[in-house]
């Protein structure tokens, strides 16, 4: 135990711990701030207020009765829409007098007209809001009344795929409320941080076996009582402080989160009206939350021993770099593509993602145990 | 007791140690061969770096593979070049030896502090070891060999690097300490060993060649090393004839220490024979395979 | 010279330059792949050009306009009989018609190739005088103006003035372009293929950054030689002696270079031997048909040729090699450990990449922030043209490396005065 205790110092030495933090600080800044100082994200706005606005009256799912009740209300607020314009001249003119002919005001027109400027723009935006608010609300009425999808691209899907989307509209697993821009907050900035999480274990644990190699250690560490155990020793260090990292980044990340507050939006699951995307599995966000922390963690323990695996296998740092870039490339390109991005994606097989993990993680498993195995009894010339 | 039964060590086809049998009991063991000999090979299968091609290497009559951790927990080993880190302080370095050692640590800490003082370096014990000399690293060697008490205490090249004071020093640590262990004293530095082995083995063509005390293999030469004065000039010459051991100036003349199997000058003293001379003898043909 | 040509061998030898490269160009080729099913429709526009070449000024127009017309009218006879009916355009019947095929009655094989030989050149005839009218209106000033409204952290009046500056320039340059009739020359076009991006971001852009990661091991390996295998005092106390580290760094630089020049050459013949760009060399860069989205065109400072331009391009990939090596060989004189060279290199990179967003826009330092060589990184396909409003000027890329360059060897220099003197443990 003390071993791993000492290990564990070296692998958590504050030299590295700065660079980590740096690292992550440098992807906070590129790639995170945006989705924190930016949300919601312009049009969007529209959506995600008229969101809050039918979970505190509906709930997080809209029934039948509820539905009924969001069209009442929906069709109010086009009459408070009736009544702004009734006095405006421009309206007037343009003989627009409900909010139905605003819309259908331009769609035989080239270009936007004028009025649609002087809508959007003028009085300091009082048309504008209301406007935004009835087209969000519109288009999320749309797509709560059915759940269409194109048939020639359902006629594409494998029979797996077709029945998932039957059941989708069967079980009207579309009526929760998730707007996709708090699919994307979490989403994005999750990936953000398990790309940092990633490049932190990789920095962290690759010199785990160089180091003593290149300093001579392994004579007086594999001939002492402890000898060739050593290696599992050091294993367990390195997946211990892995899950420190991972855990302390994804606390900060969750932290970073709690400044928007979504926690309505809890129970809305990945099937939303609201959301683009169909999925095999009608999670809640709460729970896919907690399926992705899971995935991240999976990742960063997979990672960590290739890592370990990789750094008992060169001689040199040049040469382990070399290899683990390219790695980590891939995994922050296509891993996390088809791990994290298409996480439950009804557009791709339902396994794929599955078998992925399963194959990162045990390939990454026993070629670390494989090695350790065979570190029992090899030759140690150097 | 050490034993090894008929131990071989190929590296694929290269043969680095063959047939090697050895009885260790107690003491002192001088391991003597020139560099490249397998020395080195002999050492890590002693301290289970390396494992043998073919035959055992048996501790109390139990093969060590076996006892695997029971027998490092006996073995101290300081290698040739020995690793260390060099942001730690010996303190700190001692007490990371102990833990793979599996000592205690409040056990640790008392021994750490015995050992310093042994080694003399409690005055640097807070200091980082980058800023020690080779003299102190080797020390600090000496010491994480000694950490868990041995029975089996195997030094490898110990003294390369220290000054006259410290080998002499380091001799008489080792005396002290040689009491209840087998020691075995792998060197090229013949005065090392010659005053405190018990038994040398010398190692040559990859096989054990003797396996003696310093005086069974002193008085092989016995009769056959002489020493005398001679010109300067005269020198050349007369290397071709002898095997010149050692040459020393004396009074403007060259005294030369030298192995020759007949007696042909009155002038030339017989002198008792000593470890180094059987040492030169034995293995100065060693790249040819010639000599005795 | 020896002595470089051998601290070279000491990187190159290693597998793992050898391995890198052959890694790296089977995952570019593997990319390059990707876009190959693009080619038929690459083929037809290759033949346009052989038959009309590539000036769509005045007469090659003509000509084009001419063909098209003619092609059309074939088409239509076969429609007429096969369908029953004309088509204004090829666009309409392909929108009526999906499949291109009526099962009733099926086109032969030369027919179906003549329609989708029609559709594309219907494309291009149809995009010059749009682009002519396009670039008649373009107003640079109006550009610069929106890139600044949409800013979400404002600029201040100096910023601003410069901006206007540098966007008049623009204009001088837009006016000059139009007068030649650059804008006006066939190439693949942009909306569609996206080949111009796809070569120099996807490609290219991508072997920027395998050249980065050879250029910094190269160095750390040569340079930290000696310290790593403890031959060091040996090494430095030769004849040579302390000079050797020069000759180390001129052999990194070198190693670097070479390791560049081999990967480009591999991959950008692969490229240009799968993609046929035979007959569009000499197309002036700023063609307007190159243009990906409406509203960004591609415009050159310059009326660099296609090939020239990716002359220079490579030249400036070159030029950043060797400041990315000179850098690592600066953190390796006094980090003397590779991997912390490499770390230390990764966050200068992250530093690099990241000054601009904690730059005010309203502070003049806006433009030294964005002149950086890491920021170069990110828009190979917009290198010596009009980008980001602070990065637009002529002479953005010259400035930028050329500073670099002078700011890499003074803080070489500081380094090896430093060396000359210290301890060597």
């Amino acid at each position: 135990m003390r071993v791993i205790g000492y290990e564990l110092r070296k692998l958590l030495h504050w030299k590295k711990l700065l660079i980590v933090g740096a690292i992550w600080l440098i992807i906070y800044q590129l790639f995170m701030s945006f989705y924190f100082e930016y949300f919601p994200n312009g049009s969007a706005v529209y959506e995600f207020d008229a969101a809050v606005e039918m979970v505190a009256d509906y709930g997080p799912k809209l029934d039948d009765e509820a539905l009924k009740q969001f069209v009442a209300a929906f069709e109010a607020r086009q009459l408070v829409f009736a009544e702004q314009i009734k006095d405006d001249v421009r309206f007037r003119e343009a003989g627009v007098t409900t909010y139905d002919e605003y819309v259908h005001h331009d769609s035989q027109l080239d270009q936007p007209s004028e009025l649609r400027d002087y809508a959007q723009h003028s009085g300091g935006g009082a048309f504008r809001d209301l406007l935004g608010e009835l087209y969000a609300k519109r288009y999320i009425l749309e797509r709560m009344e059915s759940h269409t999808v194109d048939a020639d691209w359902v006629r594409s899907l494998s029979a797996a795929q077709q029945q998932a989307l039957q059941r989708i509209i069967e079980e009207q697993q579309y009526r929760t409320i998730l707007p996709q821009q708090v699919m994307y907050y979490f989403q994005m900035t999750h990936k953000y941080t398990t790309a940092a999480i990633l490049i932190g274990v990789v920095v962290l644990t690759l010199p785990i076996h160089i180091g003593d190699r290149r300093r001579g250690m392994l004579q007086v560490q594999y001939t002492s009582r402890l000898g060739r155990r050593l290696y599992w020793r050091k294993l367990s260090a390195a997946l211990i402080g892995t899950a420190a990292w991972t855990t302390l980044a994804l606390g900060v990340l969750f932290a970073l989160l709690a400044q928007h507050d979504i926690s309505m939006f809890m129970q809305g699951t990945l099937n939303s009206a609201m959301m683009a995307g169909n999925y095999w599995l009608n999670l809640t966000l709460a729970q896919y939350m907690v399926l992705a922390v899971g995935c991240t963690y999976v990742l960063a323990f997979s990672i960590c021993l290739l890592t370990v695996w990789l750094s008992r296998m060169t001689e040199s740092y040049p040469a382990l770099i070399g290899m683990l870039v390219p790695l980590l490339f891939i995994v922050l390109t296509v891993g996390f593509n088809a791990l994290l991005d298409r996480l439950l994606s009804l557009y791709d097989p339902w396994w794929r993602s599955g078998v992925g993990y399963v194959l990162l993680s045990l390939g990454a498993l026993a070629l670390a145990i494989g090695r350790g195995r065979r570190e029992q009894r090899l030759d140690i010339r150097a | 007791m050490l034993a090894l039964r008929n131990v071989s060590k190929y590296y694929g086809d290269f043969c680095a140690l063959k047939e090697i049998n050895l009885e260790l009991t107690h003491g002192v063991y001088g391991l003597l061969a020139p560099n490249g000999a397998g020395k080195t090979t002999l050492i890590k299968l002693l301290v289970t770096l390396l494992r043998p091609t073919t035959g055992e290497i048996l501790y109390d009559g139990q093969p060590i593979a076996q006892l695997d951790e029971r027998y490092r927990e006996l073995v101290g080993y300081l290698p040739q070049q020995f690793g260390y880190y060099k942001h730690y302080n010996p303190r700190q370095y001692l007490m990371y030896i102990a833990a793979l050692k599996g000592i205690g640590k409040t056990a640790a800490k008392g021994r750490i502090e015995e050992l310093l003082q042994l080694v003399a370096l409690e005055g640097a014990a807070n200091k980082k070891m980058k800023t020690f000399s080779g003299g102190m690293i080797q020390r600090v060697g000496i010491a994480q060999a000694m950490l868990g008490d041995p029975q089996l205490l195997i030094l490898d090249e110990p003294t390369a690097g220290l000054d006259p004071k410290e080998r002499v020093r380091f001799r008489n640590l080792l005396s002290e300490l040689a009491r209840d262990r087998i020691v075995i004293l792998s060197t090229h530095i013949v005065s090392d060993v010659e005053s405190i082995a018990g038994e040398i083995i010398m190692i040559r063509d990859r096989r054990i060649l003797y396996q003696e005390t310093v005086e069974a293999l002193c008085s092989k030469l016995e009769g056959q090393v002489y020493e005398t004065l001679i010109d300067y000039e005269a020198a050349p010459q007369f290397r071709r004839d002898v095997l010149s051991l050692s040459e020393k100036q004396e009074q403007g003349m060259l005294r030369i220490r030298f192995l020759s199997t007949q007696r042909s000058d009155p002038s030339w003293q017989p002198v008792r024979p000593q470890l180094e001379d059987l040492f030169l003898d034995v293995f100065r043909d060693e790249e040819t395979g010639g000599g005795q | 010279m020896r002595i470089i040509g051998l601290e070279m061998a000491k990187a190159l030898r290693s597998p793992l330059v050898a391995g890198l490269l052959v890694v790296f160009t089977a995952l570019n080729l593997f990319v390059m792949y990707g876009q190959t099913y693009q080619r038929e429709e690459l083929q037809v526009l290759s033949s346009l050009v052989s038959r009309f070449g590539h000036d769509m000024n005045g007469e090659g127009y003509e000509r084009l306009s001419d063909y098209y017309k003619s092609e059309l009218a074939a088409f239509n006879t076969i429609a007429e009989a096969k369908l029953g009916r004309t088509y204004d355009s090829a666009a309409e019947f392909a929108g009526s018609n999906p499949q291109l095929i009526d099962p009733a009655r099926p086109f032969t094989d030369d027919e179906v190739e003549l329609t989708q030989r029609l559709l594309v050149t219907e494309r291009y005839v149809q995009a010059v005088p749009e682009l002519r009218e396009q670039y008649a209106d373009m107003d640079m000033w109006e550009i610069a103006k929106g890139m600044l409204d949409i800013m979400t952290k404002p600029t201040s009046d100096e910023v601003d003035r410069i901006v206007y500056a540098n966007y008049d320039k623009l204009e001088q340059r837009v006016i000059a372009l139009r007068e030649q009739g650059e804008h006006l020359h066939l190439f693949f076009q942009g909306v569609v293929h996206k080949l111009h991006s796809f070569l120099y971001k996807h490609i290219l852009g991508l072997m920027l950054y395998q050249m980065m990661l050879l250029s910094v091991l190269i160095t750390a390996q040569i340079m930290n030689y000696e310290t790593d295998r403890n031959t060091h005092p040996l090494m430095y106390a030769t004849r040579r002696g302390r000079r050797l580290q020069r000759d180390k760094l001129a052999a990194a630089l070198l190693s670097s270079l070479l390791a560049a020049v081999v990967l480009l050459a591999v991959n950008l013949t692969a490229y240009f031997r799968l993609f046929d760009y035979s007959e569009l060399w000499q197309v002036p860069i700023s063609t307007g048909l190159m243009r990906e989205f409406r509203f960004t065109p591609y415009i050159a400072w310059w009326p660099f040729r296609f090939a020239e331009y990716l002359g220079a391009v490579i030249g400036l990939a070159l030029v950043l090699q060797l400041i990315f090596a000179g850098l690592a060989a600066w953190l390796a004189h006094y980090v003397r450990n590779s991997y912390f060279v490499c770390c230390m290199f990764l966050l200068l990179l992250g530093a690099g990449w990241v000054v601009i967003t904690v730059t005010p826009p309203g502070s003049l330092l806006i433009f030294a922030a964005y002149a950086n060589p890491f920021q170069l990184l990110w828009v190979p396909h917009g290198w010596f043209m009009m980008k980001n409003v602070f990065s637009t000027y002529p002479s953005y890329e010259l400035v930028t490396v050329g500073s670099w360059l002078v700011i890499v060897a003074a803080l070489l220099g500081l380094a090896r005065r430093h060396f000359i003197r210290r301890d060597l443990r």
